[in-house]
């Protein structure tokens, strides 16, 4: 900081190096007290008056003066200079005397709220209680620069929605507190630049410095940076400190001295690491602070890391082992640390065997997750064998072994009109027109976009539920066969839920609707069903067994018509892939066997091929999807005792949409 | 190099002075013949003017109109540090400086 750096200082410097012959190196800064002033004139090519601009190379900081003369031997810049010129000849620097240094006002409620404060979230608290109503405006930068969460390095979402380390207090619907980084207006910053000369205090100086670096303000944001660094080591020996900030503080200190790419920061900080790690393996209660900075220590290149990070690992492990988090945390530190294939392997079984004793351990869902944790540990450092153990545990599972609870909701919905909607596929004078009418209604759970954009308002009006892993279960094997973990994944098994739940409640109309049909019209014949059939995607013989998969539900015999409709609209979706123009059968290649391409694979293709993109939707989530109904593939790999007559009648909607469909050729693409 | 002496210059140059402004004199000796003239400081309300302002009366004129400017700029837009701000001020500070000597040499 500024020993005195006044106008008259820099008046002093100015006489000093222009007195002739002039010479920069005859003055020193008056803040930094180093001999790097550089001086530069400007000024009109005729009279040559205009300003002379001095700063410091080493600190960034310097001074104005104006009105000058440019005396003669100096060279000079005319007033017409270039914008690029100009800057490339004169940085950035920072005026003390400038109006930009900090108003006496807000200097002295940032020392008040920086003095003996504990945390950085005390420091905003603080200048939140300290600023006079009607003033906000005025403090807001600073409330701003102590509301900024600093986002762990794991965080790598956050960081890149935010594009720095500090993160939101705040994010409402509407907007968010404070802005990111990048959007702070210059005029804030210019108000951290003079915060951050005018108060020393370190919670200014870490916190500040840091942001004005990854802000890279200029002038001299290296400079910044590194006070900021320094900054971060005293405030991890200040006792008050709060423990959780000191060690985000040490792990922001070791980053920031990373992207300096300043070795010598880069040891200091990870010599005071070490300490800390050293003193908190004395007591267990606190885990989460050693797991942190060790962490951060074995990110290091490893010629920086520091020769004891081995020991203070297994240390760990032996301090904190008793919790199979922990421990799992201590050995993936050392498999990271350890040069030995072999020993790296040891330390994977050992990891996979630990979840696998805490399953046996375990019951219920727990036990299933602690199985599927080790079945993870294998397949991911390649222990076949291990995976292959775990993977038959899992499977060995019943659904009673997942001891689950039921959640039941109730809608209710107006008997009259469910009567109505349901009269309304038989009002017809013929079984035709209803059946093309019962048909034609769809796609169950309408279009898929509105989905979407329900699943979107769901996931913004509710995110808690969506932060929390929702493990999919299949409903007929009991095993986990989808981990929604990260928005994406979340959007998917929503999606699917959605979609579940809009076809089991048309399903149940779709009972009803065919069972009224058969009160009101009768039941077609066999040959005229097949007549009805009969379309441009469905042949004869298709269209006969379909006839037939209609009578057998009619006759209670659900499980049959299900699978003898099944592969007929297997056969319709490859009608429709092949008069599209898609290819539906696989060449025998190299020693493999060609044969029909599979209908998940087909459906997939089709997309964008249907005019309704919401039936492209259902289908997909009827027949192939595993989040979804998946009937195709639960009737043909026989995983389940019983199609129920729901289901059954689900597909022979299916069968029948399929009859109205028909392709349209077109000049691009059919 | 008296607040007199200023106060007669203002008045035969008709230079119009902010009321709240305060002209200031630094008479150090090592700033003579250093050329530099004058100082507007950052909030706008006091100007300095240094011995060789005080040389001729055209270089008091001109100082006083230049720094009158700087005066006016830094209070509708703040001080700056800003090299091309800077230039583009000086630009507009010496353009009066001329404008007011030529004013007063048509009025003698």
């Amino acid at each position: 900081m500024t020993a005195d750096e006044s106008h008259e200082a820099w008046l002093a410097v100015f006489a000093a190096v222009t007195a002739a012959p002039a010479d920069a190196r005859r003055a020193a800064c008056p803040n930094c007290g180093h001999f790097a002033v550089r001086f530069q004139y400007v000024a009109d090519a005729t009279s040559k008056v205009g300003f002379c601009a001095l700063w410091c190379e080493n600190c960034g900081h310097g001074h104005t003066l104006a009105r000058t003369k440019v005396p003669d031997g100096i060279d000079f810049l005319p007033l017409e200079t270039s914008e690029e010129d100009l800057r490339a000849a004169i940085p950035s620097f920072w005026d003390a005397t400038a109006e930009t240094s900090l108003a006496d006002d807000l200097k002295e409620r940032l020392e008040d709220a920086t003095a003996r404060a504990t945390s950085w979230h005390e420091v905003y608290k603080r200048l939140r209680e300290l600023v006079p109503e009607g003033d906000e405006q005025r403090h807001r930068a600073l409330i701003w620069a102590f509301a900024y969460d600093l986002i762990s390095p794991d965080e790598t979402d956050r960081l890149a929605r935010e594009g720095s380390v500090f993160g939101a207090m705040f994010e409402f619907a509407e907007g968010r507190m404070p802005p990111r980084l990048a959007e702070v207006p210059d005029e804030d910053v210019a108000v951290w630049m003079a915060a951050f000369e005018a108060v020393p205090a370190l919670a200014v100086r870490s916190r500040i410095g840091d942001l004005l670096w990854s802000r890279k303000a200029q002038p001299a944001a290296h400079r910044k940076a590194r006070e900021a660094c320094e900054a971060l080591i005293d405030l991890s020996r200040l006792e008050a400190w709060d423990a959780l900030e000191q060690t985000e503080g040490l792990v922001r200190a070791l980053n920031l001295s990373r992207e300096l790419n300043d070795e010598a920061l880069m040891r200091k900080v990870a010599e005071r690491v070490v300490e800390v790690v050293e003193k908190e393996l004395g007591r267990e209660d606190r885990p989460g602070i050693s797991f942190r900075l060790l962490r951060a220590l074995v990110g290091l290149p490893q010629t920086l890391r520091p020769k004891q990070l081995m020991e203070l690992v297994r240390r760990s492990a032996a301090t904190y082992g008793k919790d199979p988090h922990h421990l799992e945390s201590a050995i993936e530190l050392e498999a990271v640390l350890t040069s030995s294939p072999d020993d790296r392997r040891a330390l994977r079984v050992r990891q996979a065997e630990l979840w696998r004793d805490k399953a046996s351990e375990a019951e219920g869902i727990l036990r299933v997750s602690f199985l599927e944790k080790a079945l993870d540990v294998a397949r991911t450092h390649g222990l076949a064998d291990l995976a292959r153990d775990l993977r038959v545990e899992v499977q060995g599972l019943t659904e009673e072994d997942l001891d689950l609870k039921t959640i039941s909701t109730e809608v209710e919905i107006d008997r009259e009109e469910i009567e109505r909607f349901h009269a309304a596929f038989v009002q017809f004078d013929s079984w035709q027109t209803s059946l093309a009418a019962f048909g034609a209604y769809g796609p169950p759970g309408g279009d898929i976009a509105a989905i979407e954009r329900q699943v979107a308002e769901q996931m913004k009006n509710h995110p808690l539920q969506y932060l929390i892993r929702t493990v999919v279960i299949d409903p007929d094997f009991g095993v986990p066969v989808f981990h929604a973990v990260d928005d994406d994944s979340h959007k998917l098994a929503a999606m699917a839920q959605s979609q579940w739940m809009a076809s089991q409640f048309w399903a149940v109309s779709a009972v009803a609707i065919l069972e009224r049909f058969v009160a009101h019209y009768g039941r077609p014949s066999r040959e005229h069903l097949t007549e009805f059939f009969t379309s441009t995607l469905v042949d004869t013989i298709t269209a006969e067994r379909i006839a037939l998969a209609f009578e057998l539900w009619w006759d209670d015999r659900s499980d049959e018509s299900a699978h003898v409709l099944v592969p007929r609209l297997e056969t319709s979706i490859r009608n429709a892939a092949r008069e599209v123009g898609l290819p539906i059968i696989r060449e025998p290649y190299g020693g493999k066997p060609g044969g029909v391409r599979p209908l998940g694979e087909l459906l997939h293709q089709l997309r964008g091929r249907f005019a309704s993109p919401g039936w492209h939707a259902y289908l997909l989530h009827l027949l192939v999807d595993p989040l979804g109904l998946n009937l195709r593939n639960v009737v043909a790999h026989g995983v389940r005792a019983r199609i129920e007559r729901t289901d059954a009648a689900l597909l022979l909607h299916a069968a029948t949409f399929l009859r109205l469909v028909e392709v349209q050729k077109t000049d691009g693409p059919a | 190099m008296t607040a007199k002496t200023i106060d007669d210059m203002v008045t035969r140059a008709e230079l119009s002075l902010p009321e709240d402004l305060r002209i200031e004199i630094d008479e150090r000796r090592d700033l003579r013949g250093r050329q530099l003239y004058g100082y507007t400081w950052p909030d706008g309300l006091r100007v300095t003017l240094y011995p060789d302002a005080f040389q001729t009366e055209e270089e008091l004129i001109r100082t006083l109109a230049h720094e009158l400017t700087h005066v006016r700029q830094v209070r509708s837009a703040g001080a700056t540090t800003d090299s091309v701000v800077l230039a583009a001020r000086e630009r507009e500070a010496y353009a009066e400086e001329e404008h007011q000597w030529r004013s007063y040499l048509e009025r003698q």
